[in-house]
């Protein structure tokens, strides 16, 4: 195996145990507790009109 | 070899080392590296000098120098190697001299081989054309670079060592590449053509399957990538595999209340959640139907009964319909979830402010039907459960595991091209 697949498979387990760690705990750099889902807009009624 | 080519081999004695060295272009040739010590000799003089001596074994090169043959119609023969590098890329040149045709360079590199013929002129440059060698125009490709000779073997026609560096800018034309390498106040210009590892190894008489130290386009393309490829597959699986190992939902525990249209708003508390890691996600799913042009604002609130924290939550459950001149439509949802990340350790309430509202804006039509608000009491239900799958956390590893393979395939592809 070349040495740049030997980093790149370093960089998958990077990322891999990266994902792991954050699915195990439960975070996420976008989970925001639906506050962006109405309030971020700043208007009720059908996005629609 | 060709009887029209005349040999001109002399043999040196490295002062260094005492190894008899064969000096294939005698008469051009000025400085000559040891093929048994890899010591620097000056040869240009009747008396060979060292010019740095090295102790240090000859590296197995693929094309043996020596080796000679005829090569896009010209015989010649390999004097001299060298590895180079710039830019953190790395090629190896092999020099090849005819005593007619004089000298030209043989070059390897991640995408194949290559033949450097040097120009004797510099290309004529007009502003509108660009850089023209005969009737064939080159544009610039690339910034200036310094190469760096890393490693030296066999004789060149002027005095090389290992350090030694140029400018390298490189012009792009439409079948060819042009090499400009300028030293001090000298500049050497050639032309660079692709040249297919068949054609390389009948030149040095060596069965094509065997030059695998200068990947061809086929190993290029596909032996990196598919190795990128292939952990980049396996790496996503395992990440499929993590989300069904660690997503774990409890059983949602429905509760139902009621909320009037644009009445007060609801506080209760609906529902308890035990969180046993120290750090888990929370889902909070509600759900109401039976209503029009109407939104219901969730406040939820996650309170610890030990240590009274709270997070706070807020979702939205809303429909509206109506007709406008493209015909009916509608929009949002009778159903909705919110995830909440890393909520800690503990038994929490879940607590909920609820309130209805009928939409109506200036400006725009009302409902086709105005009996569509809902006129009496909404049923609103909610249920938190444990465990939440984040799919951006997915896709941005996903991103991480498969970008560099497929970018890598294009621009390999780009360079290819």
């Amino acid at each position: 195996m070349r040495t740049s697949s030997i980093i790149f498979g370093v960089w998958c387990a990077v990322v891999l145990g990266v994902f792991s760690a954050a699915t195990y705990t439960g975070n996420s750099p976008f989970a925001d507790a639906g506050r962006n889902d109405i309030h971020g807009y700043g208007y009720y009624g059908p996005m629609h009109k | 070899m060709s009887s029209d080519v005349v040999p001109a081999v002399k043999a040196i004695t490295c002062p260094n080392c005492g190894g008899s060295v064969a000096m294939r272009a005698a008469g051009h040739t000025v400085s000559l590296v040891c093929t048994y010590c890899g010591s620097t000799l000056d040869v240009a003089q009747p008396e060979v000098k060292l010019i740095s001596a090295m102790h240090e074994a000859a590296a197995e090169l693929e094309l043996p120098l020596g080796s000679h043959g005829v090569l896009r119609g010209i015989e010649c023969e390999i004097v001299g190697y060298m590895r180079r590098s710039a830019a953190g890329e790395t090629w190896e040149e092999y020099l090849l001299f005819n005593p007619y045709h004089g000298y030209c360079w043989l070059m390897a590199d991640d995408t194949g081989w290559t033949l450097g013929t040097m120009l004797t002129t510099d290309p004529h440059y007009e502003p509108d054309r660009g850089l023209l060698v005969g009737n064939d125009r080159f544009s610039a490709s690339s910034t200036a670079t310094t190469a760096v000779v890393d490693y030296v073997l066999g004789e060149f026609y002027w005095r090389v060592a290992v350090g030694e560096t140029v400018t390298m800018e490189t012009y792009e034309g439409r079948d060819a590449t042009l090499s400009c390498e300028r030293q001090a106040d000298e500049s050497n210009w050639a032309v660079i053509t692709p040249l297919k590892t068949e054609e390389v190894a009948t030149f040095a008489g060596i069965e094509s399957s065997a030059m695998a130290a200068a990947p061809d386009e086929k190993t290029y393309m596909f032996g990196h990538v598919t190795e990128f490829m292939v952990l980049g597959v396996v790496a996503s699986f395992l990440m499929l595999c993590v989300v069904f190992v660690f997503h774990n939902p409890s059983q949602p525990n429905w509760k139902n209340f009621t909320v009037t249209p644009d009445g007060a708003t609801q506080t209760l508390t609906v529902n308890q959640i035990t969180l046993t890691r120290n750090s888990e996600p929370v889902t909070i799913h509600s759900y109401s139907d039976g209503f029009e042009n109407m939104w219901i604002d969730l406040d939820y609130s996650l309170i610890n009964r030990q240590t009274q924290q709270r997070v706070d939550v807020s979702g939205t459950v809303e429909h509206y319909t109506g007709r406008d001149s493209d015909g009916a439509w509608s929009e949002g949802s009778y159903h909705n979830e919110v995830t909440v990340a890393a909520v800690p350790k503990g038994t929490y309430d879940v607590v909920v402010e609820a309130a209805a509202h009928r939409w109506s804006a200036k400006g725009v039509p009302p409902p086709s039907d105005p009996n569509s608000f809902a006129t009496s009491d909404l049923t609103v239900q909610v249920a938190a459960t444990t465990g939440a799958v984040f799919w951006s956390n997915f896709w941005l590893a996903l991103t991480c595991v498969l970008a560099p393979p497929l970018l890598f395939w294009y621009f390999s592809r780009s360079r290819k091209s």
